[in-house]
């Protein structure tokens, strides 16, 4: 036995003399088991290659088919980067990337984030089964898991019945739109109308009431309800179930949420700096009214909906999440920015100088000098932390705008000695 | 020299300075842009007697030597007069009696919308005196534009609609609209057109209120554009200032980009956050550069768009 390898590896090396690359092993089908040969040394690869699901060129022992045995410009050895080369036998995942929705993990090319590449225990290789997967990232499916009532696609683990995990046409990944997918299971029938006073809700957006995933209630409700949904007739806000528009308002948004909420509606109606155009108008452009997650009904969680309107770019861009960078996510859009308006530019909570420094204290005590007796030369205003900081994002460390040991203060100091 | 010939000769100058500073950033992006951009001046005000800008947030012009702006600092409204080799002097700031949100001219008065107390308001001239006009019930003005002898536009927040009124203050009509409008203009026969933030589009429409059509607004960089300023000119071109990237964009009648110009940045000829812009009858184009605490003034090169 000891002597096979020697012969392998002498073969390879007379191949490897008479400059046969890798694809000519190949095209020579060379009488040496690539996988054994392989695992001579990287046995900590024989768990995966004996489990039941195996990734179809370890099946054929053809190793090559991703790895060059010599040397690569890629990690392990790989022909190409992850993401090409998967996509060289797998074609259906770059059609999904081109989607509008593409996964995070698979848009970045991580396919090995989900997916072990020579064999496992799971469908689709993936790492873990379904929603073990899945909750690795998404915290909130360890939550829904606990939850009493569960919506049967979730509790038997099958996600993809909704969702396309590489990329999507539609928001959440979603492989139809919320309320279209719905119909492929459910169906529209006269008690599902009564169940909802009569009104098309086939037309709507079903994820407005509903959790997809578990909830406490029978009916897989969101956990809160705004009460004026939970106590009044749908009338009570929209036209008649037989109107010919049943879901219009019967007034303003303004007005029917300013019955209660006032004083949000004069923040965002009054602020010398309102929240887009007019403010106070608006409001279901951020909150659902009528279920929710939490007390403040937001559509989303909070960074996902300022995101909605405030993402550069969105997932294609390069530039995801860019905006929620500051304090990796220590701070949320609130801590900084007054949602309904505020009375400084960029809805600023506080002046930038003092708002900096509730976090940056040290920082505060021996920066550059600033306030309203130092004018910043480019354009006379006063300087504050933003003259230099970016703070969402910068193209320089400490989000500078420019490179801070020179590029930066050049841009004011033109001439040496010409500023402080 | 005479100061015409000063003039003359400093537009030359800036207009040839502004190419060859412009120009690699903006037609090449675009080839075959025909509108380029050269920078005229940044105005700032006067420090004595200390008047000066500080968060302009709309403007309008008047004239070729005059332009009213808007300073959410304090609440006040400003005009600044073109006093020749003395440059742009702000007359005295007049006090508003709410944080103020759009202005117009008319060619009479300054209409100026408040924030929070649903309230119109016209600037007389040339005392610049301030007379309350009324609106429908449980309007919230915001965006406005104007022009002689047709009347002005408001759009309506609490309302979600955007309101025509004649010359003499009539509502005339009134036109349902979704989505954030944060700029309105009117075209030159007398249609008008809409600058929506999200998704950032800009929507036309006839005379009678019914959309006629509707463009995206571009944007070359990562952020999508967030149209805040939005004037047209008499040959139909859409005259865009993009909040998210502090550029001026200029769209022709058909919604095809036809010229970029300014980028983001503080030094003079770079807008940092724009609130709002507007066409001096010349060409020449005035920008609320909010985050700089200016209004900029840029020329518009049009170039021989060729065979």
């Amino acid at each position: 036995m000891t002597s096979r390898p020697v012969f392998q590896i002498t073969g390879l090396a007379v191949l490897g003399l008479l400059g046969l690359g890798p694809s000519a092993l190949g095209q020579a089908k060379i009488a040496l088991d690539q996988r054994e040969l392989c695992l001579q040394c990287h046995d900590d690869l024989a768990d995966q290659l004996a489990a039941p699901v195996k990734h179809a060129p370890v099946v054929e022992g053809d190793c090559s088919a991703c790895h060059n045995p010599h040397a690569a410009r890629h990690e392990s050895l790989l022909l190409e980067r992850p993401a090409i080369l998967c996509a060289s036998c797998h074609p259906d995942v770059t059609r999904a990337l081109d989607r509008s929705s593409p996964h995070a993990p698979a848009a970045e090319g991580k396919c090995g984030a989900c997916h072990t590449p020579h064999g496992g225990q799971n469908q689709g290789l993936l790492r873990q089964p379904g929603l073990e997967m899945c909750s690795e990232c998404h915290q909130q499916v360890d939550a829904w898991t606990k939850r009493p009532v569960q919506h049967q696609p979730f509790a038997r683990d099958q996600c993809s019945t909704c969702h396309d995990p590489h990329g999507a046409e539609y928001p959440g990944l979603l492989a139809k739109p919320s309320g279209t997918g719905c119909f492929g299971c459910h169906s529209k029938t006269d008690a599902f109308r009564n169940r909802h006073s009569g009104y098309p809700v086939e037309r709507a957006d079903c994820q407005q009431c509903h959790d997809p995933h578990a909830s406490d209630s029978r009916q897989l409700l969101n956990s809160v309800i705004h009460p004026p949904f939970a106590s009044n007739p749908c009338s009570s806000c929209h036209q008649g179930s037989g109107a010919d528009s049943p879901f219009a308002l019967r007034t303003t948004e303004a007005a029917l949420c300013g019955e209660c909420h006032s004083e949000q509606v004069a923040e965002a109606r009054s602020a010398v700096f309102p929240h887009v155009a007019g403010g106070g108008s608006n409001c279901s452009a951020c909150h659902n009214p009528h279920t929710g997650t939490d007390q403040s009904l937001l559509r989303q969680d909070l960074s996902s909906t300022c995101l909605t309107c405030h993402n550069p770019g969105g997932a294609k861009s390069g530039e995801e999440g860019s905006f929620l960078s500051h304090a990796d996510g220590a701070v949320t859009c609130e801590t900084c920015h007054r949602a309904h308006g505020g009375d400084r530019p960029l809805l600023l909570v506080a002046d930038p100088i003092e708002l900096c420094g509730e976090c940056h204290s040290h920082q505060h005590a021996v920066a550059h000098p600033m306030g309203e007796e130092w004018l910043d030369p480019r354009n006379d205003q006063p300087i504050d932390c933003l003259s230099c900081h970016g703070i969402h994002r910068a193209p320089a460390p400490k989000y500078l705008h420019r490179d801070g040991e020179r590029d930066l203060c050049v841009g004011c100091h033109k001439q040496k000695g010409s500023q402080p | 020299m005479s100061r015409t010939q000063f003039r003359l000769l400093q537009v030359q100058t800036m207009a040839f300075v502004g190419l060859a500073y412009f120009l690699p950033s903006t037609v090449s992006a675009q080839p075959g842009a025909p509108v380029a951009f050269a920078w005229q001046e940044s105005i700032k005000g006067d420090k004595e007697p200390e008047i000066l800008l500080r968060w302009p947030i709309a403007i309008a012009t008047a004239s070729d030597l005059e332009f009213g702006v808007l300073d959410a600092w304090k609440a006040r409204f400003l005009v600044f007069k073109d006093e020749g080799t003395r440059g742009w002097k702000p007359k005295q700031p007049v006090e508003l009696p709410a944080p103020p949100s759009g202005l117009a001219f008319d060619g009479d008065r300054y209409l100026v919308t408040l924030r929070g107390t649903g309230a119109l308001v016209a600037i007389e001239r040339p005392e610049l005196e301030i007379r309350r006009i009324s609106l429908p019930p449980d309007v919230s003005p915001g965006a406005i534009a104007a022009k002689p002898e047709v009347g002005y536009l408001l759009f309506d927040s609490a309302g979600n609609r955007l309101i025509r009124f004649s010359p003499d203050d009539q509502n005339l009509l009134q036109v349902p609209i979704d989505g954030y409008v944060t700029a309105v203009a009117f075209d030159a026969s007398g249609g008008f057109l809409a600058a929506i933030a999200t998704p950032p589009e800009i929507r036309r429409f006839g005379t009678n209120g019914e959309m006629t059509n509707s463009w995206p607004v571009p944007s070359i960089a990562a952020a999508p554009a967030w149209p805040v300023g939005l004037d047209a000119d008499a040959g139909g071109d859409l005259i865009i200032a993009d909040r998210h990237t502090g550029q001026i964009l200029i769209l022709d009648a058909g919604g095809k980009l036809v010229g970029i110009g300014a980028r983001q940045g503080w030094d003079a000829g770079l807008l940092l956050r724009p609130a709002d812009i507007s066409r001096f009858p010349d060409g020449r184009i005035a920008v609320a550069d909010q985050g700089n605490g200016r209004v900029q003034i840029f020329s518009q090169l049009r170039q021989d768009a060729g065979p």
